[in-house]
């Protein structure tokens, strides 16, 4: 599978320089003289990715557990990524496991447990699942991931690791700030809980910061299935639409695909989560707030393999590359350059201007991005 | 007061019938045009899906299974029209073919082998639900979401004459085409269930098994009719979820809708007519409950407006309790009443002869 995408992105890559090419003579006049950084890292990783030797670690085991079935082309599909390349590139004996949701959690990750691997990895699962079952085992090492403790816990078999994603939430708000025509942006989030507004809040500070005048509706899909109601999404979307928001950002796992049909129907645009949702619809999505969960599961089973875990909890975001926009942190996607209407691809060298610009002053700590993990009060 | 009901019933109920006309017309036209459209939309899987279970149930089966056959529905007509390039008008009719054979399915499985109605249908739910998976992943090589641009979803059709007419225009037409044999499949069901003898079958079935047996109705072809029917409708309700609404299946998509239409069925006392308007009303509250979020002027907690339908549903349920609660005792006293008099006489005459 791997071996197709890589080509593919250095086509994408060569595709999207030749875009660039002709974007920038109409714009390079006008005062941008932005050199898209992007580009060169791009070609060079699509270099290295050539000489991989896959080591025969057969040995070494570990069972992810995701949150639900895969098929969100979002952050489940993401983890289920990295498991997949640190089995092919790690030589390792990796098994994935697809619940059907919360309330199988349990009993799957006591099944995995069974198996006796060297790792067992969860993603998005429970605080107190995770808490009664590290203290149950606790000879078994576990990783877990986006599990939100209310206290960092301390236990010696256990790796936490989140990613944070208000301050990449805040990048896409910029783009979504700068973009719009009607000066009305939305989001659109599953449902009220700290871990969507984590989102939805950054994203809001970002539109504010480039454009004070204009408006962010906030909504969240609820109801019988929050994250798996595409069709609710989509009502919703409309809705949103109508009220003269011309870019939705979507934080609402699968029921974010009905955020970006609606879209791509009204000839609105969308801002993509977690995986980059660029290419679903090539000249609506703008531009996607990506979410590393394939790297993060990728060094866990790295850190086994090296004999490096280490327990205690890790947070991360932009900093460390784990967060970003489907623009950098690897994936340099430049689908709507190519795709996107005219007047808006215009602008697209200034808004990397600015989102550079604010990445680096985020990164000097000038920006503070509210947290809305931490700070519950937002 | 109970006085005041009896003596009043009729014109109480016209009063009651004219007030809700006229509601629902203040709310038709008054509503802002986007969230009508919304209510409409959200309201055809509950019309479909409620007809599919009413059908059922007056024919004496239960069925719980609409939810499968809906998700059946929504497959069917995504894998149609997958890399065909068809019409999706083909994906409609598949999936009502699909669905109809799921009922018969479940017809033969029930009538048969005689397995338990509500293990039945729990089974074919969950069968559903992953086989749909199975396929997707076996057939497509598409985890949980199967989205292609070849999918095309249901065009809008303008209706003729209403789209020239200033207010209905907006509100009536512009729907794809399930949404109209939605509000046709009321008329349908209808006038088979109360205008036709077949009809009428299916009702003394679903009233009376043993005595509509008794005077020669063949019972089980009325089921199994009455199941494949039920699942057709159900399939059909569910193509509007997955090409209608969308033009892609994503796992599980119809999220309970199945279950929420069978609710539907119930509270319109499965009477078409009545469903059709329980289902405009769940519809509406579930579209109030979206679009009162994105308002900005409105500062409601989110999780508030989107328990707005469930709290609709609880309001109309006690109205709905009350109004049975009030036409029992209606009935308990004017039979009392009645037999009271039938009693008075009867003694008058023993007494008489004496």
């Amino acid at each position: 599978m791997s071996r197709l995408v890589r080509p593919a992105l250095i086509l994408v890559v060569l595709a999207a320089l030749v875009g660039m090419f002709s974007v920038s003579l109409v714009s390079a006049q006008d005062a941008s003289d932005y050199v898209d950084p992007c580009l060169a890292e791009g070609a060079e990783a699509g270099a290295e990715a050539e000489a991989v030797e896959v080591p025969d670690n057969s040995d070494i085991s570990f069972q992810i557990i995701l949150p639900g079935a895969r098929g969100d082309r979002s952050f489940t599909d993401s983890a289920a990524a990295g498991a997949e390349r640190a089995i092919a590139e790690l030589g390792v004996d990796g098994t994935i496991i697809e619940p059907s949701g919360a309330q199988e959690h349990d009993a799957a990750i006591r099944r995995a447990v069974q198996e006796d691997p060297n790792l067992v990895i969860t993603i998005a699962v429970d605080a107190s699942v995770v808490e009664e079952l590290v203290d149950e085992y606790s000879d078994q090492k576990f990783a877990a991931q986006e599990t939100f403790f209310p206290a960092p816990p301390e236990y010696d078999n256990l790796a936490l690791f989140n990613i944070l994603t208000h301050e990449n939430s805040y990048l896409a708000g910029i783009a979504a700030g700068m973009l719009t025509r009607t000066k009305v942006v939305g989001a659109v989030g599953g449902g009220d809980f700290p871990g969507i507004n984590l989102f939805i809040v950054g994203y809001e500070e970002g539109v504010k910061s480039v454009c004070a005048d204009c408006t962010v509706l906030r909504s969240y899909v609820g109801g019988a299935e929050p994250f798996n109601d595409p069709v609710r999404a989509k009502e919703l979307s409309l809705g949103l639409f109508s009220q003269g928001a011309d870019i939705l950002y979507q934080v609402a796992g699968r029921s974010g695909e009905g955020v970006l049909e609606a879209a791509k129907e009204t000839g609105n645009f969308a801002i993509g989560v977690d995986s980059n949702q660029d290419d679903l619809y090539p000249g609506t999505v703008i531009v996607s707030a990506m979410k590393r969960v394939d790297n993060a599961v990728f060094g866990f089973v790295e850190s086994i393999v090296n004999d490096t875990y280490v327990p205690g909890t890790t947070n991360v975001g932009l900093a460390e590359g784990y967060a970003g926009l489907s623009w950098d942190v690897g994936i340099c996607s430049r689908t709507f350059d190519e795709n996107g209407p005219e007047d808006l691809v215009e602008k697209l060298p200034a808004v990397r201007q600015a989102i550079d610009e604010a990445r680096a002053k985020i990164l000097a700590g000038e920006i503070v991005v509210t947290n809305a993990l931490f700070d519950s009060a937002s | 007061m109970i006085d005041f009901l009896t003596n009043n019933a009729r014109k109480i109920r016209l009063t009651l019938i004219i007030a809700g006309i006229l509601i629902g017309l203040l709310l038709f036209i008054g509503l802002p045009v986007i969230l009508v459209q919304s209510s409409i939309r959200l309201a055809t899987p509950y019309i479909l899906g409620a007809l599919a279970a009413m059908v059922a149930s007056r024919a004496g089966v239960l069925n719980l299974a609409i939810d499968g056959k809906m998700l059946l529905g929504a497959f069917i007509a995504v894998v149609v029209l997958y890399k065909t390039g068809y019409n999706p008008i083909v994906g409609v009719v598949a999936a009502s073919i699909s669905g109809g054979m799921l009922g018969l399915v479940f017809a033969v499985l029930y009538l048969r082998i005689k397995i338990n109605l509500i293990i039945l249908a729990i089974a074919l739910n969950l069968f559903v639900a992953n086989a749909t998976v199975f396929f997707m992943r076996v057939s497509f090589g598409a985890f949980g979401t199967l989205a292609d641009p070849s999918i095309s979803g249901l065009p809008t059709i303008q209706l003729p004459i209403i789209s020239s007419i200033p207010i209905l225009n907006e509100r009536l037409s512009g729907y794809n085409i399930v949404v109209y044999i939605g509000w046709v499949m009321i008329a349908v069901v209808w006038l088979i269930l109360f205008r036709t003898r077949f009809g009428r079958h299916i009702r003394a079935v679903g009233e009376n098994r043993e005595a509509a047996e008794s005077v020669g109705i063949n019972v089980t072809l009325v089921q199994v009719f009455a199941l494949t029917l039920s699942g057709a409708l159900a399939g059909i309700a569910g193509s509007f979820l997955s090409i209608g609404v969308l033009s892609q299946f994503v796992e599980n998509m119809t999220a309970g809708r199945g279950w929420t239409a069978i609710t539907v069925s119930l509270f319109a006392f499965q009477q078409p007519i009545a469903a059709f308007f329980t289902s405009l009303f769940f519809g509406l509250s579930e579209a109030i409950s979206l679009y009162l979020q994105g308002q900005p002027g409105i500062n409601i907690p989110p999780d508030l407006l989107l328990a707005a339908p469930q709290v609709a549903a609880l309001i109309a349920l006690v109205l709905v309790a009350v109004r049975i609660r009030a036409a029992e005792l209606l009935k308990r006293r004017n039979f009392a009443t009645h037999f009271g008099q039938e009693l008075a006489n009867l003694k008058r005459a023993v007494l008489e002869r004496n």
